[in-house]
């Protein structure tokens, strides 16, 4: 992991946290996670709660979602307050609840519109100016859209740039099992650590790595 | 860390205004050039590099995301920022949707000092590259910029060099480069093939963060590389590369062969390949040594 972000924008003392139920000690603000893990062991419910558990009051959160809307079942996200949705390749409107800050881009090749999209959304769910917590889901999929992976790159380089610079925090999903080794190695350089998710014998576990202070073992938890 | 800066507005107070708040962006100094078209920006980026490029959406000949576009051709690295009165839903990027821009609303409250602290952290983080960058890049920037001086008097001894492995490995292209802040510079070469490449056009650019000799067997099947134009215009299919590493463990560029044939590489291909890179960073770090000594009295 490249400490390309570490640090950027000048860090303020906010932490962001995530409560009782996951495993995971305070984040400090300006980080950006890679959640790696296939959709089958629960990368989208693990998302929805490092969005939405443990926030402080003022936090936001801002949910990329590259393949569609969430499906109804993710209530977590989608009942949860002070929350926003990008949107590609329907129109947000339709498919979430009306509380829900929502914008829509027309497929999860637009990078650009993505961008300009998140930016929309960000404003209007930090009102008050409060901490942004940013999720995108996935990274395989932009890679699936975009024919030239390097286009992926600059969208993941510069969005985890700019949620370093308004010190958020960023929480990017991958299947690493759906890349190659190279690919995965560029994916990684821009964070500054990682969760990674997985079935063990009892259930999911996750493991953090690459920001202070986290459990180095594998560790059980409720999804 | 100085800092180039285009302002692109069609509105001359508007971009006056908007070239003055840049002018502020630490650490400095900072070279505002402003312009009032899309074909002024793409003009002055056609002949001087921008490390970064603040333009309003509506321009008389075009969008901001036509200068985006423009500064993506000639500089791929810079920072491209849309500082507009425009409205999130307005911007058309249906023609530009791997561009990537950021996106700054004018007129807002905070939105000057938004604006300048936005560029500040990505100017310094470098975050529009389409590239991995290396975790000392600016350490390793300044170590290949030491090299530079010292290309001249190593031409010949790197020339022989590249003979010998072209010979050795049967390849179409060898060569070694130097890898700077946006370029891949080949010092010598075997073959035909450009001597300047944008760096994000490189296989070197992914090879500097790999361990070892990087082998990739089939260009146009790796995923990495198979949508790369600059490799598929030159008909390059197979690339070994080992990287010349300077004596204070800076990766200052690459010893390589490419071919227009898949082929694999042996253990002891790839053992040569990184003796030739060995013996390349020793001939530049000789002529380096000696230009750095003092003149001796004759």
């Amino acid at each position: 992991m490249s400490p390309a972000t570490s640090g950027a924008g000048g860090r303020t003392e906010h932490q962001f946290h995530f409560g009782a139920t996951l495993p995971i000690g305070p984040v400090p603000a300006g980080t950006n996670v890679l959640v790696e893990g296939a959709s089958v062991d629960g990368t989208d419910r693990l998302l929805d709660q490092l969005l939405t558990t443990g926030r402080s009051p003022g936090e936001a959160a801002v949910l990329v979602s590259t393949d569609g809307a969430p499906q109804p079942s993710r209530r977590q996200f989608r009942e949860a307050d002070n929350v926003g949705l990008v949107c590609c390749g329907v129109n947000a409107d339709e498919t979430v609840p009306d509380e829900v800050i929502a914008a829509s881009v027309a497929s999860p090749g637009d990078l650009t519109g993505i961008g300009i999209q998140f930016s929309k959304t960000a404003d209007a769910v930090s009102v008050g100016g409060g901490s942004v917590r940013v999720g995108v889901d996935s990274i395989s999929t932009l890679l699936m859209y975009v024919e030239d992976a390097r286009s992926v790159f600059r969208f993941v380089h510069a969005f985890t740039g700019r949620i370093a610079a308004m010190n958020g925090l960023g929480l990017f999903v991958v299947d690493p099992d759906a890349h190659d080794d190279r690919t995965m190695a560029m994916v990684r350089g821009p964070f500054d650590g990682r969760i990674q998710l997985r079935t063990g014998e009892s259930g999911p576990e996750l493991r953090a790595s690459g920001f202070g202070g986290q459990p180095s073992d594998w560790q059980p938890f409720d999804l | 860390m100085s800092a180039t800066i285009l302002c692109v507005d069609g509105d001359a107070d508007r971009r006056a205004e908007t070239a003055e708040t840049l002018s502020s962006v630490a650490p400095g100094p900072t070279d505002v050039t402003a312009v009032g078209s899309v074909e002024g920006a793409r003009a002055t980026v056609a002949s001087t590099p921008v490390d970064c490029a603040v333009s309003e959406y509506d321009l008389p000949d075009g969008t901001g995301m036509d200068v985006a576009s423009a500064i993506r051709e000639h500089c791929p690295d810079a920072v491209c920022v849309l500082y507009t009165s425009a409205p999130h839903d307005e911007v058309d990027t249906s023609g530009a949707g791997e561009v990537i821009v950021e996106f700054v609303p004018r007129g807002s409250t905070g939105g000057e000092t938004e604006l300048v602290s936005l560029v500040e952290s990505l100017l310094r983080m470098r975050t529009h590259t389409a590239y991995p960058v290396p975790a000392d890049e600016s350490g390793r920037v300044a170590a290949v910029e030491a090299y530079r001086p010292v290309a001249d008097d190593a031409s010949a001894a790197l020339d022989r060099l590249t003979e010998m492995a072209a010979t050795h490995f049967g390849t179409s292209l060898t060569f070694v480069t130097f890898m700077f802040e946006h370029e891949q510079l080949m010092l010598e070469q075997v073959g035909e093939g450009p001597t300047l490449l944008p760096r994000e056009d490189t296989v070197c650019t992914y090879a500097l963060l790999e361990d070892g000799v990087v082998v990739i067997e089939d260009l146009q099947s790796d995923p990495l590389f198979a949508a790369n134009e600059a490799l598929g215009e030159a008909g390059l299919r197979f690339y070994a590369g080992t990287k010349l590493v300077s004596p204070g463990g800076h990766v200052i560029g690459t010893f390589c062969v490419m071919d227009e044939e898949p082929r694999t590489f042996s253990d002891a291909e790839r053992s040569m390949l990184a003796a030739f890179g060995e013996e390349a960073m020793e001939q530049l770090d000789l002529r380096r040594r000696l230009a750095d000594a003092p003149e001796v009295e004759r």
